[in-house]
């Protein structure tokens, strides 16, 4: 890929990774406020059941979170984009199978309570996709963040 | 302090609020506590129920299903249900909820749904939430994807007592049939019934507003869902071992069940639509 092309891509990748983050921080947020409706989704896929359902719920819940925080404010930026992948493919995996299984559930995603269907298995490949973009580039995302921060201190000196 | 050091503190305390948020509104759920302490609007909400009045067992295989005077004020009464097709609305079992807690997930779908005082064979159980003993819930949604023997039981009725106990026994030859024994009284009430015969897993309780949607009479009341969640078979009152064998297998098995009621029993609730292959 031309290095030209991957200079306009690596300062893309700085406000894509904060709206990234900023997206998982909404979900999280929703998931710990509504968290009765995230545990009743988890039963109707009928993938976790019995006393794993709440524990699931939580750790699904800290596991937004923590990408989220890490994502927008820039810590171990590449771990937390393949956490991120990581999860959206199991998400992806669940939604897929529910779709298989006939179930007429809701997505639980957080972005509407909508029926899952196919557009909920492409919106989520689209974002691991984004995820795994913003983990490849994120040395580099990251040292142009850190060369940014440091013209702005210099000129505000 | 500095900026970094601001920074991080302000990522840390963000993500504690989050992860403290949810393990708060969980806190029912993940610690056992009962489901009143859960906030309003969670699902587990829903799951408060007005203690109904023991159901006063009869002769002849199934037993009389009193309504008790307090819950029959409720809003959930059967005449002011809401209209059937509507599964966001009907049969809630919360009825002091002002929120129905699966009212978004329900999908649109031309299958009738029971309610209004009936239930027949075809059609889809009307939205309620169950808990079960240990706390777990249970929804209509959560009925499908797999075949369900769904009977609604009292725990002081001597046949619904019988019938458990014989199903304990023989339901581990149906693995594709998921047992749910859905008592109308209270987890308290509902305790001895699960010690009494070892289905403490598959009994809910709260079940009293879906009879009532249902127009159940006589308990034990049986009903065979599909995958689907649509209701196949109805039969009430208690049923021998041969039987539950002929049906479960039957069911198991995709083939068309019998639909009938015991002959002589008193409170049957009998329906229309019977499916080839009766056996009344």
């Amino acid at each position: 890929m031309p290095s030209k092309v991957l200079s306009i891509l690596d300062r893309a990748i700085l406000p894509v990774r904060i709206l990234f983050g900023a997206l998982f921080l909404y979900t999280s947020v929703w998931h710990a406020i509504h968290a009765g409706k995230l545990l009743q989704s988890i039963k109707d896929y009928q993938i976790i059941s019995g006393a794993l359902v709440p524990w699931s719920g939580l750790l699904f819940i800290a596991l937004e979170a923590g990408i989220a925080i890490t994502l927008i404010f820039g810590y171990f930026v590449r771990q937390a984009a393949i956490a991120a992948a990581a999860l959206l493919a199991l998400f992806t995996g669940a939604m897929v199978s529910a779709i298989a299984r006939g179930l007429g559930i809701a997505c639980g995603c957080g972005l509407g309570d909508t029926q899952v269907s196919w557009f909920d298995v492409v919106r989520d490949v689209l974002l691991i996709a984004i995820a795994l973009l913003i983990a490849w580039r994120a040395d580099q995302e990251g040292a142009l963040a850190a060369e940014t921060a440091e013209q702005l201190s210099s000129a505000a000196k | 302090m500095n900026l970094a050091k601001l920074r991080t503190f302000v990522a840390v305390l963000s993500y504690l609020v989050i992860v403290s948020l949810a393990t708060y509104n969980l806190r029912g759920e993940l610690f056992g506590k009962t489901a009143s302490s859960t906030p309003a609007g969670s699902a587990s909400a829903a799951s408060t129920q007005a203690a109904p009045e023991p159901a006063t067992p009869s002769s002849g295989g199934a037993s009389e299903l009193k309504s008790p005077p307090e819950a029959s004020s409720q809003s959930s009464s059967q005449g002011e249900k809401p209209a059937k097709g509507n599964p966001a609305q009907a049969g809630n079992p919360g009825s002091s909820q002002t929120e129905t807690p699966k009212d978004t997930r329900a999908p649109r779908s031309s299958i009738p749904v029971a309610g209004n005082g009936s239930v027949k064979v075809g059609e889809r159980l009307p939205d309620f939430l169950l808990t079960g003993l240990n706390g777990n819930t249970l929804n209509e949604i959560a009925l499908r994807g797999h075949k369900t023997l769904f009977i609604i039981v009292s725990p002081v009725c001597p046949h619904c007592q019988k019938e458990l106990k014989l199903l304990h026994q023989i339901e581990n030859d149906y693995p594709s049939i998921e047992p749910v024994f859905a008592s109308v009284f209270p987890v308290d009430t509902t305790k001895p019934l699960a010690d009494m015969t070892g289905e403490g897993d598959h009994i809910y309780t709260g079940a009293m507003d879906l009879s009532r949607d249902l127009g159940v009479t006589g308990v034990p009341f049986l009903m065979l869902i599909d995958e689907k969640g649509i209701v196949r078979t109805i039969k009430t009152g208690e049923l021998d071992e041969n039987t539950f064998r002929d049906i479960l297998g039957k069911f198991s098995h995709g083939e068309p069940v019998a639909q009938f009621s015991a002959p002589a029993l008193p409170n049957a609730v009998l329906e229309s639509g019977s499916l080839p292959g009766d056996q009344a």
